[in-house]
């Protein structure tokens, strides 16, 4: 795993997913903006789907701003109100989020953050650890994590307000679409849904991302141009809810907006207190891994797919899954193959690992991505046309 | 057979073990010079916001599929790192519908972490073009 102390601006720009989650934190002061976003998302997520656009939640988050704006004399208060007006006048949330600007200006300011807000910040927001987590990491008081991340959020604050010219509204809108909005209701699902489970589950404009056999959510930082759009589509399956968080971040900014998520993608799932930094497979040990899982997909042998997947793959990938796989993928490797180990790239919470396989019927090749965190499998996925085929 | 006979022999396949061929040792996969000059042009291509420049060695398709406020997009995302320098490495190849998979890894400098580019060549010409 990645030293959390060295993530850089680059490191946070090339995984954006952090940010929304990030957003959340610095947008939602306690006093005021979290009441409002709370107020706009459960209103939001009472609505049907074609009444949440932006003009409607901006007028909800307006007007929500506004009464609290009057009984409360508070500078934050009334900035926020501002920023939610604005919502009205600025560019969509797509464009908004879609601006690079600020995701650098946020990368910048935590990669710029003293030790160890830093390291704190980048642990609870980029790596996925919850507070307890980093207090067991670090081996300091649970309370100290917390007013590490407090006074690291101030700080980000405040150098944000720097920035943008003391007008706190002016970043906090450019924030604010990044921020999660509940899915549409649906039949049955009328109860109000605890706030957590909105800002980790629903995003922004978008459906969660599901791939058609695997079913499970794919994720990471991906820019797809051009052919791979519409041609290299895959099976996988992946654990992680943060995969979805960062596939859903992509799909609503700028550039990704208009790119693809059926394709091929991994991501780490967050970093699972069992596991060890540093310590993981070799080469040879990740192509043994593979001819398991392979052999498993062959089989259909769920127990044995997941026996050394970590938790959040075990309980990511169901049986249906491994069925659906092991029918469509399972045939093609039948037709024998032989596996060629590409190599392997560093990514945060793990390591990747890329294979070839070519089949012996001489059809097309497949690309197989592993991702393992330490010793555990956290992520695997087959790009392979005739198993596409299979599927469709 | 006598001890000298015996010495002999053993001495005789020593040298013919160390003087036989070796297998040669396994060389880092190396992509053909033309795939690797395009896709050296298309990152200086987002270094520098060329649109057109990105798009000198694309085919048709990939003109007609990639927009301008697309590749806006992708240059909000990889101009500032891949300014301060990065390292390529050819992972290898793959075939697939007719076209060749191309794939790299990229390593931004002073970064850490590796991202996957994969080249999509048809017919001689780009044909997609990926950062994951």
């Amino acid at each position: 795993m990645k030293d959390s102390a060295t993530a850089n601006t680059e490191d946070l720009l090339l995984h954006a997913g952090w940010l929304r989650r990030f957003a959340v934190a610095l947008v939602n002061d306690q006093d005021t903006a979290e009441d409002i976003v709370q107020e706009v998302l459960v209103s939001a997520w009472r609505r049907p789907a074609e009444n949440t656009g932006r003009p409607w939640l901006a007028r909800v988050a307006r007007n929500l701003a506004i009464d609290r704006w009057r009984s409360s004399d508070r500078r934050e208060r009334r900035e926020l109100a501002a920023a939610a007006a604005d919502l009205g006048t600025v560019a969509s949330p797509e464009e908004l989020v879609g601006d690079a600007q600020i995701h650098r200006a946020v990368a910048e300011v935590v990669a710029e953050l003293e030790e160890p807000f830093r390291q704190t910040i980048v642990l609870r927001f980029f790596q996925g650890f919850s507070s307890a987590d980093i207090a067991r990491r670090l081996r300091i008081p649970d309370g100290t994590v917390r007013w590490r991340l407090k006074e690291g959020i101030d700080r980000v604050r405040r150098q944000l307000d720097v920035r943008y010219g003391e007008v706190r509204k002016n970043w906090v809108a450019a924030l604010l679409p990044l921020l999660p909005r509940p899915a549409p209701t649906r039949p049955g699902r009328e109860g109000l849904r605890p706030h957590s489970r909105l800002v980790r589950t629903k995003i922004f404009g978008l459906r969660p991302v599901t791939v058609a056999t695997a079913a499970a959510l794919m994720a990471a930082v991906i820019v797809m141009v051009g052919a791979i759009v519409s041609r290299h589509r895959g099976s996988s399956l992946q654990s992680g809810r943060a995969a979805a968080e960062d596939v859903a971040t992509q799909a609503v900014s700028g550039a990704q907006r208009a790119l693809r998520f059926n394709l091929p993608a991994l991501a780490p799932s967050p970093p699972e207190p069992e596991s060890q930094p540093g310590a993981g497979p070799g080469q040879a040990d990740a192509s043994s891994l593979l001819a398991e899982l392979l052999q498993a997909i062959q089989g259909n042998a769920y127990d044995d797919f997941v026996a050394k997947g970590s938790a959040g793959f075990k309980a990511a990938v169901q049986p249906t899954m491994l069925r659906g796989l092991s029918t469509n993928l399972g045939a093609h490797l039948a037709v024998g193959y032989q596996p060629t180990s590409l190599g392997s790239l560093r990514r945060p919470g793990g390591t990747l690992w890329l294979f070839r396989l070519e089949f012996a019927d001489g059809g097309d090749d497949a690309l197989v991505s592993m991702f393992t965190d330490g010793w555990q499998v956290a992520g695997f996925f087959i790009d392979d046309p005739q198993t596409r085929e299979r599927e469709k | 057979m006598s001890m000298r006979n015996l010495v002999t022999c053993l001495a005789v396949s020593a040298l013919c073990l160390t003087l036989a061929p070796r297998k040669p040792a396994l060389a880092a996969p190396v992509a053909p010079a033309g795939v690797e000059r395009v896709l050296v042009k298309m990152i200086e291509a987002v270094k520098a916001q060329s649109y057109d420049d990105f798009l000198t060695d694309a085919d048709d398709h990939l003109k007609t599929n990639l927009s301008r406020q697309q590749f806006e997009g992708l240059c909000g995302l990889y101009t500032a790192p891949l300014r301060k320098g990065y390292r390529l490495e050819h992972l290898g190849q793959l075939r697939q519908q007719g076209t060749y998979v191309y794939l790299w890894k990229i390593t931004i400098a002073g970064g850490q972490d590796e991202t996957l580019l994969r080249l999509v060549t048809k017919d001689g010409k780009a044909y997609g073009f990926a950062v994951q």
